[in-house]
């Protein structure tokens, strides 16, 4: 057990400082989503739309195009030096591996809600109603499940041709649950309401377990030559 | 499996087809010719019996689909392969008629061509999903590679059916409880008619399950020369 | 919203909408999508048996 925990976290130790020295794939995604921000802003409009209070939904709709952008691209190093199969002939459960690059997407993603929701309250005033740490619940419960089929399906786009625009394609119609979740227990956050009781934290917390376990599971299909 | 003859599929599939015609033939005129008009939403109301049916028909695909697929993951022979991709296509197909005949039945009834009620929503999701499976399908080669890609694609897809069905009957937050209760003659139609649309399913899909062999067959011949 | 739906048969003294050219248009619509697959599987089926 603690091998593969450590060979996870050899993963993940690694693939983030290639992630940092890199840059673009996270310079990239982290400006996608402020754009995307401005964009929102002007095509709403202000006198109709109440922000503080539909604003979340808008907000998860940037977290899924921004982070797919930096999901979808998660094994690209690989395959661009060719080092995917290396990586895969290691004696090493493949399980470890998913986990590893699983925690470098929980990461952005979590560093994108965050920096994202400080944005969207710097520009349009978007408020977590005075609870914090419900908004961070649920950034936490949604990036779990969000990461995990995130990771998956990067790993089976890698040798379909054309794989980056398909991606999108594949992840989003699965993630629907999911995002219907977000954005209702962030508008109960927005509300002044807790999260803890709600319905949607049971069906986020059920989506969670079940896809990350699949997920787990089937990633060793998913890479096989 | 190139050796395996297609012949008792073949007389499966003409079978399915020489029971599935008169079938239909026989439903329809119960449609059009003995069963009763509804007195509220006239005759637009007997869009439910092939509505309704072409809904039983995919959800049973989608889960032969699911279970081709697992057994592709688990062992690798292309005949599951070829089942799996026949009961997802069909499946859409079917899926597709849903979502076609649903919003023209909806239009006659509410006035408006959409409404986000569960029903229809779910059959939205779940056709999104299958639709990203049936563009895979169209934009991979026909390896063994892209058809486990497919295989793991239909695997989540399932999965996910009963998050979306709970997520989309909250999300509607009144849960109308559709109470449908039929006269005998309407309960006689619709039984005539789902056992049509579920022969017609079976046929279409041993159809496809023969065409996606002759087109293995095809490809192995292909190859060797 | 929708509302429980009872079907009942058709009262003599009842007149129901004439809804008739919606039921023709979804018919329609099932008989040309199952044709159109139909013939796209014929086709794939000749073009996979012809070499």
């Amino acid at each position: 057990m603690s091998g593969f925990l450590r060979v996870a976290w050899e993963v993940f130790r690694k693939d983030f400082r290639e992630e940092l020295r890199r840059k673009e794939n996270i310079a990239s995604s982290f400006f996608f989503a402020f754009l995307s921000l401005v964009l929102f802003s002007f095509s709403l409009d202000p006198s109709l739309v109440d922000l503080p209070r539909t604003g979340g939904g808008l907000l998860w709709l940037i977290v899924l195009f921004a982070g797919s952008l930096f999901m979808g691209n998660i094994f690209r190093k690989e395959t661009e030096n060719g080092t995917l199969q290396g990586l895969l002939l290691c004696p090493v459960d493949r399980g470890a591996i998913f986990l590893g690059k699983y925690l470098v997407n929980l990461l952005f993603l979590l560093l994108l809600e965050i920096l994202l929701w400080l944005f969207a309250y710097l520009l349009l005033d978007i408020r977590p109603g005075g609870r914090l740490l419900d908004l961070a619940v649920v950034w936490v419960a949604v990036s779990v499940g969000y990461a995990a089929l995130g990771t998956l399906f990067a790993a089976l786009i890698v040798q379909v041709r054309g794989g980056q625009v398909i991606y999108p394609i594949l992840l989003f119609p699965v993630l629907i649950p999911l995002f219907m979740a977000a954005v209702s227990l962030t508008r109960r956050v927005v509300s002044g309401h807790g999260v803890w009781d709600s319905p949607w934290l049971r069906l986020t917390v059920l989506f969670d377990i079940l896809f990350f376990t699949a997920s787990l599971v089937l990633f060793d299909f998913a890479v096989e030559e | 499996m190139t050796e395996t003859s297609l012949k008792p599929l073949a007389w499966a599939e003409r079978a399915a087809w020489t029971a599935a015609v008169p079938a239909n033939a026989g439903a329809l005129w119960m449609v059009f010719g003995y069963a009763p008009v509804e007195q509220v939403m006239g005759e637009a109301q007997k869009i439910f019996y092939y509505h309704v049916p072409s809904a039983v028909t995919a959800y049973c695909l989608v889960f032969l689909a699911f279970l081709f697929s697992a057994l592709f993951l688990w062992r690798e022979r292309a005949i599951w392969d070829v089942l799996a991709h026949a009961s997802a296509e069909v499946g859409w197909v079917f899926l597709t008629v849903v979502l076609l005949t649903g919003p023209i039945w909806g239009r006659s009834a509410w006035g408006r061509w959409w409404v986000w009620e569960p029903r229809l929503t779910t059959a939205l999701i779940l056709w999104l999903m299958y639709t990203a499976y049936v563009l895979l399908r169209l934009f991979t080669r026909r390896d063994a590679r892209s058809a486990r890609v497919a295989a793991v694609l239909a695997v989540v897809a399932f999965f996910n059916v009963p998050l979306v069905h709970k997520a989309v009957e909250w999300w509607g937050s009144v849960v109308h409880p559709e109470k449908v209760s039929l006269e005998p003659p309407m309960r006689l139609t619709f039984l005539a008619s789902l056992a049509a649309v579920l022969l017609l399913g079976t046929a279409f899909t041993l159809a496809r399950v023969r065409v996606g062999l002759l087109e293995e067959r095809r490809l192995a011949r292909m190859e060797e020369s | 919203m929708i509302e429980t739906v009872k079907l009942l048969m058709m009262d003599a003294a009842a007149h129901p909408p004439d809804t008739s050219r919606y039921m023709a248009a979804a018919y329609f619509v099932i008989g040309t999508v199952l044709t159109a697959y139909y013939l796209f599987l014929w086709s794939r089926g000749r073009r996979a048996e012809e070499e």
